[in-house]
């Protein structure tokens, strides 16, 4: 049993982005990366799913900055093997369905029989990688998910469908999962483990099939804004009635509900 | 005689030989440990050590009305082992045997009565202490509790009867015309005259029958000492003399590249002997912040909780040898031991039996170990230099090696990892609150500069803090003081890292920081915070830090003192609170005062203050820790109402993790309205417009 826990690289949002000159990109100078934490939630559940039934657990990434620090962290939780997919620009930000077309041909190829990643990022805020890639893959896929049980030739996943509501589904191996969260928190690897994982190396380097260019779906960046601020709060006061007749005039007011 | 003969050697030998077996078992159990290096280098402030701690008993005298009679039971054993080798004497070679040397002087004679006596009233005086102090009744505010109360019931007992029976064979000894000194004994010759009507026959035979009790109940005494927390007779002083020096506070103990102890196997053999040391006096228990806010750590029930493991262990640690240790043969504790690939969580981990209980959660609960502040209070009270927290941290280290840790702590080890600062915020902003104050503030990086102010991450980043990195940098502005930052250059100083026992983190701390202050060109640094102070000054000597590191509050009563700062009295009566690591860890008491007074200020002493202090609670990383609110007051909450019973009403601290805690806890206790808590930076520049102010009126 080969596990698959595909990371991404994101610059740290603790940091002020700023756009680049060109104004289609943000200023990657300066800018830290750091891994997503959805794709943190997919390795700590491939890592529960080691344990309980001892799969190898592989990592993979693009070479994108700062990410031989997030391969080493994840040896360190007990991956057992980290892949880095060179060859690809990194100084741009890549849409899902590129890093998709780039990703397929490694899973394929690794004969993997689940591969999991984070439900959504930062820069895939709709969530599309797992599903992109499935579909690249004809493979069944299931997103948002928050539990994952592994059977024979299936999977049992619990997928979270909102409004406080699950449904636990029964997929046929291999799969693509989208982990909105690991059945526990992501575990810590202290820095010791991480630094003698780093001095022993061990990242392995394979080419990235570049995808054909610019396909159909491909989107074209003509420019990014920062947010404009705009608006502001208003405190409302009075008893809860006093407020809730307020906020039915303030919804009625802008046409949100009729009457 | 001959029955005299035979009933004592008897006695002495099963006494010997029960005592020695013992003793020979403890011996090779506390051997059972791993390495403790440098634990004999320094004879000379070992020696002092002992001169001070044992023989001048200088850490029971702080507590008075215990220390006292213990210090005159310690030194009445010493001149009374003069008695027993005169008791043996006469038993085995002649009456009237004199120690060869000394004699038969009357100084000898009176010395031994007079402390036979002295003796006796100082029972009599712990008895009055234990039933004062009941644990029975007063359960956890009795420093006993938790104590074998019964064993120490048994030993004041023996101890009595000792006496009782010393000054009942030499009084015999008077009618007998056996007692070899004259007037000078007072107290075995009036004991004597009342003995005295019962003729020569009758004394003769309480002679012998209390020369033979005296010698029987001193070598039961022996043997029970040996199966008790009495122990500490003999232990004490090679445990005060193996103790780290000056103190264990300050910089920690690093065994094994800090890999952490899960198993007692792991914890080094000093600490064994700090376990089988320990007297259950209670004095650590009566001072931690944690045990008098109802946490469930007391420093004593943890010593005693591994000294049972430990004892119950024994067949295991004995039948594995010396050799079953910590994985490792690196002991250094010096710093660059990790980058060798050392394999930290497996070294020790995999190596061991697996018959080996975890220490945590199987021995100590996790709570115990993680509601230390590492305050050091009780390595400051201990009057045998146990020490608690070097063993705290060692076990916290295994945990976290093992990422078992609360999630809220891993969160900020993660911020810290990621950017250098437990606030997790941008490492390129650390130096933003500089951009308001209207002047520039020198890179120290780039331009040299006489101090180099360590900020640390909560006057960096604190909104309420960063006020006063403010206040302090206009004070030092307006006294033309030559400072400057490493602005983004700093890290976190890693001085609660390594006590949440993150010993990689901190290492990788250091070693950024240490590249930094290499490229920085300063003649001495100067801290906010009273732990980046404890770090930067203790424990970064090993990596290469050779310059003077100074708290601001120093540094302030040097400007006051060479009128860099001139300023008129504030006349505030106001209190201090000492921060656990300036004052204890590194004995800076006196220059906040003097700060102090020379603000002009009446200070008002809380009852805990100076090394005495008591902890705030946020130290060795409990501030990033939850507080379970069911199990009572914080210690922050407890300090505020210790502070408010004084009747002033400003609240003077010098630390910045104070001025957060404190002003918390003035509103959770209510006091908010009257008790203000203040910094000392801020004292000063009230102070200092006063002056001001009073000088362009004046003009």
């Amino acid at each position: 049993m080969r596990i698959l826990v595909l990371m991404r690289q994101l610059p740290d949002l603790v940091e002020e982005l700023e756009i680049s000159s060109e104004g289609t990109d943000i200023d990657r100078e300066l800018v830290k990366f750091v891994m997503n934490e959805f794709d943190d939630q997919a390795l700590e559940e491939a890592l529960l799913l080691k344990e309980s039934s001892g799969a190898e657990v592989v990592v993979v990434a693009l070479d994108e900055p700062d990410v031989d620090q997030a391969l080493y962290t994840a040896i360190a939780k007990g991956a057992d093997r980290a892949v880095k997919l060179t060859g690809v620009s990194n100084e741009r930000w890549m849409s899902t369905h590129e890093r998709a077309a780039i990703l397929a041909p490694y899973v394929e190829e690794s004969a993997a029989d689940l591969v999991l990643t984070g439900v959504q990022a930062a820069d895939d805020l709709d969530g599309q990688l797992a599903g992109v890639l499935a579909g690249l893959l004809g493979l069944p896929h299931a997103a948002v998910v928050v539990g994952v049980e592994l059977k024979d030739s299936t999977v049992l996943v619990t997928q979270e469908l909102g409004g406080g509501r699950s449904v636990d589904e029964e997929i046929d191996l291999p799969a693509v999962l989208g982990l909105q969260a690991a059945r526990q928190a992501p575990r810590y690897a202290p820095i010791s483990k991480i630094r003698q994982v780093t001095q022993a190396g061990g990242i392995e380097e394979v080419a990235a099939h570049t995808p054909p260019e610019a396909s159909a779906t491909a989107i074209s960046l003509r420019r990014l804004y920062v947010p404009e601020r705009s608006g502001h709060a208003e405190m409302l006061e009075g008893t809860p009635g006093e407020v809730a007749e307020r906020i039915a005039e303030i919804l009625r007011s802008r046409g949100l509900v009729k009457g | 005689m001959v029955l005299r003969i035979a009933i004592g050697g008897a006695v002495v030998l099963i006494g010997l030989a029960l005592g020695g077996a013992r003793l020979w078992w403890l011996a090779r159990l506390i051997r059972s440990g791993s390495p403790a290096p440098g634990r004999t280098k320094g004879a000379l402030r070992r020696s002092w050590a002992e001169l001070a701690e044992v023989l001048g008993q200088r850490k029971l005298l702080r507590r008075r009305q215990s220390g006292i009679p213990h210090a005159l039971t310690f030194w009445g054993f010493i001149i009374l082992l003069f008695t027993v080798i005169e008791a043996f004497g006469d038993v085995f070679s002649s009456k009237r045997f004199a120690i060869p040397g000394i004699g038969h002087s009357p100084v000898l004679g009176f010395l031994e009565d007079l402390f036979a006596v002295v003796v006796l009233l100082a029972v009599i005086s712990f008895v009055v202490i234990r039933l004062v102090d009941s644990p029975a009744r007063r359960e956890r505010r009795s420093r006993f509790y938790g104590s074998h109360t019964g064993a120490a019931w048994v030993t004041l007992t023996l101890i009595a009867l000792v006496m009782i029976t010393l000054l009942g064979y030499r009084a015999a000894q008077t009618n007998t015309g056996d007692f070899p000194y004259g007037s000078w004994a007072f107290a075995s010759h009036a004991i004597g005259g009342w003995l005295a009507p019962l003729g020569r026959g009758t004394n003769s035979v309480i002679e012998t029958t209390l020369l033979l009790c005296n010698v029987a109940v001193i070598m039961g005494f022996l043997v029970f000492v040996t199966y008790s927390k009495h122990l500490h007779i003999f232990l004490a002083p090679m445990n005060v003399g193996l103790s780290r020096r000056p103190r264990a506070l300050g910089a920690l103990e690093v065994t094994d590249g800090g890999s952490g102890a899960r198993t007692i196997e792991q914890l080094s053999w000093k600490h064994l002997l700090d376990f089988a040391t320990c007297t259950e006096c209670g004095r650590c228990q009566a001072a931690c912040p944690a045990w008098n806010t109802n946490k469930p750590l007391s420093p004593k029930l943890l010593v005693m909780g591994l000294r049972d493991h430990l004892f119950t262990s024994a067949p295991r640690l004995l039948a594995a040898g010396h050799g079953a240790s910590r994985g490792s043969a690196l002991t250094s504790s010096n710093g660059a031991s990790s980058a060798e690939g050392k394999v930290v969580g497996q070294s020790r981990g995999s190596s061991d039996a697996p018959a080996a209980p975890a220490l945590v959660p199987d021995v100590i609960s996790p709570d115990v170990i993680w509601a230390c502040t590492t305050c050091g209070a009780c390595v400051e009270q201990c009057p045998v230099d146990i020490e608690h927290v070097d063993t705290i941290v060692d076990i916290r280290r295994g945990l976290v090696n093992d990422g078992k840790m609360e999630a809220s702590v891993q969160q900020v080890l993660e911020n810290i990892a990621q950017q250098g600062n437990s606030f997790g915020k941008s490492g390129r902003m650390r130096a933003r609150w500089v951009r308001e104050l209207g002047f520039p503030v020198k890179d120290a990086r780039k331009e040299p500069v006489r101090y180099l102010w360590f900020v640390g991450d909560f006057a960096s980043f604190d909104e309420r803090i960063l006020e006063l990195s403010r206040t302090l940098a206009h004070v030092l502005h307006d006294a033309d003081v030559d400072f400057g930052l490493l602005y983004e250059g700093e890290r976190n100083a890693g001085n609660d890292v390594r006590r949440i026992g993150e010993e990689g983190l901190f290492e990788m701390l250091v070693e950024h920081n240490m590249s930094t202050l290499n490229g920085a060109q300063f003649e001495s640094i100067f801290t906010t915070d009273p732990h980046s102070l404890n770090t930067l000054r203790n424990e970064y000597p090993a990596y290469g830090l050779d310059k003077p590191v100074l708290h601001y509050s120093q540094l302030l009563q040097e400007l006051l003192e060479s009128t860099a700062i001139t300023v008129k009295p504030l006349g505030t009566r106001v209190t201090y609170h000492d921060p656990c690591y300036l004052a204890r860890h590194n004995r800076i008491t006196e220059a906040p005062r003097k700060v102090l007074h020379a603000l002009g200020c009446e200070l008002v002493e809380m009852p805990r203050h100076g090394l005495n202090t008591f902890c705030c609670g946020a130290g060795g990383g409990r501030i990033w820790m939850s507080d379970d609110p069911a199990l009572g007051e914080r210690p922050s909450e407890n300090r505020i109402r210790e502070a408010v019973a004084l009747g002033v009403d400003t609240f003077v601290v010098a630390c910045p993790k104070d001025f957060a805690m404190y002003s918390d806890a003035v509103k959770t206790t209510g006091h908010e309205p009257d008790l203000r808590v203040v910094d000392l930076v801020e004292l000063v520049a009230t102070a200092l417009e006063t002056a001001t102010l009073a000088a362009v009126s004046g003009s």
